[in-house]
């Protein structure tokens, strides 16, 4: 007995007498020998699915592995379809910036501003030069 | 509240013979332990048949979870928990039971004609108007005889609280049976 059971006073005699009385266990052998029988009828329908290993706790009739593992399966569908939908966003992106990019580059310019002046004459001019010469070989 | 009439040594070959797959020696552990094991269920649960439920759920715990048991530690204390755990989920599925049944199923199992039915009727629904837990402490105390390290071990709270709840638990019943005292 502690300190605070004496000090704190026990329920009457009477109380405590009904209370055991509503509390009772069975008292027949044949009960108990019963009660055996399904603890141990239950643990052998448990027996088929094997202990749980040190250190783990089953949830809801099912390993912590199994559950992690249900988690993971869903985690990872989740992060591909993040990780596409990010691909996705990104060669959009990167796609459009091609595009603006290339934009004045492939704007159609004017003729002259392609071939600078003269520039025609000059290969006309290299083409007589190339007549000529082929002349003097010849002779 | 007494430990079952059989040496600890004999215990731990037992569990260690029950460790390594002897299905005989874990039936002998069972053997030893229900009663024990159903009067912590019953005080928690309260009805018979919740009491019931609680230990075959807890020897199934056990009989799962015995791989991870040391058995340097007492196996009736990791017992009492496992049982009490089993049984407090049981009570939390079924908070809603009316006083009226509880006190029924008092009644039709254990009736008594030499008690006075009065207190018995009254008694019954003092201690369901009683929080869970107090209610628990208070009969493993006081009508199944366990220590309050026992009971704070098993509920997994502090043994301070555990005799706080008991001294509030009786406070709360005196009063509540106080006009029938006086009767």
């Amino acid at each position: 007995m502690d300190n605070e059971v004496k000090l704190d006073h026990p329920l009457p005699d009477d109380v405590i007498g009904a209370a055991r009385e509503l509390y009772a266990a069975p008292t027949s052998d044949a009960y108990w020998a019963g009660l055996h029988s399904q603890v141990m009828a239950r643990v052998a329908e448990n027996a088929g699915s094997g202990r749980v290993p040190s250190g783990v706790v089953a949830i809801g009739g099912r390993e912590w592995w199994q559950v992690v593992t249900g988690w993971s399966r869903i985690g990872l569908a989740a992060a591909a379809a993040v990780l596409i939908a990010l691909g996705a966003l990104l060669l959009r992106s990167h796609n459009q910036e091609i595009r603006s990019a290339a934009a004045p580059a492939v704007k159609p310019a004017p003729v002259e501003s392609l071939v600078p002046s003269g520039a025609l004459g000059e290969r006309e001019g290299s083409d007589s030069r190339d007549a000529t010469f082929r002349d003097v070989i010849a002779h | 509240m007494s430990a079952p009439s059989r040496n600890s040594s004999d215990e731990r070959s037992l569990v260690l013979a029950a460790q390594g797959g002897d299905q005989g020696a874990f039936g002998e552990l069972v053997r030893l332990h229900q009663k024990r094991a159903y009067a912590v269920a019953r005080a928690i649960v309260t009805v018979h048949e919740d009491a019931e439920d609680a230990v075959q759920e807890a020897f199934v715990r056990v009989y799962q979870a015995l791989d991870r048991f040391n058995v340097d530690q007492a196996f009736g204390a990791w017992l009492n928990r496992i049982v009490a755990n089993a049984a407090l989920d049981i009570a939390r599925r079924r908070k809603v039971r009316s006083t009226d049944e509880l006190h029924e199923t008092f009644a039709d199992t254990f009736h008594d004609p030499g008690e006075s039915e009065e207190l018995r009727r009254r008694l019954a629904s003092a201690l369901q108007q009683l929080p869970e837990r107090m209610r628990s402490v208070l009969v493993l105390h006081d009508v199944q005889g366990f220590a309050h390290a026992e009971i704070g071990d098993m509920l997994g709270i502090p043994e301070g609280t555990a005799r706080s709840d008991l001294h509030h638990a009786r406070q709360r019943l005196r009063a509540m049976l106080q006009d029938l005292r006086s009767e």
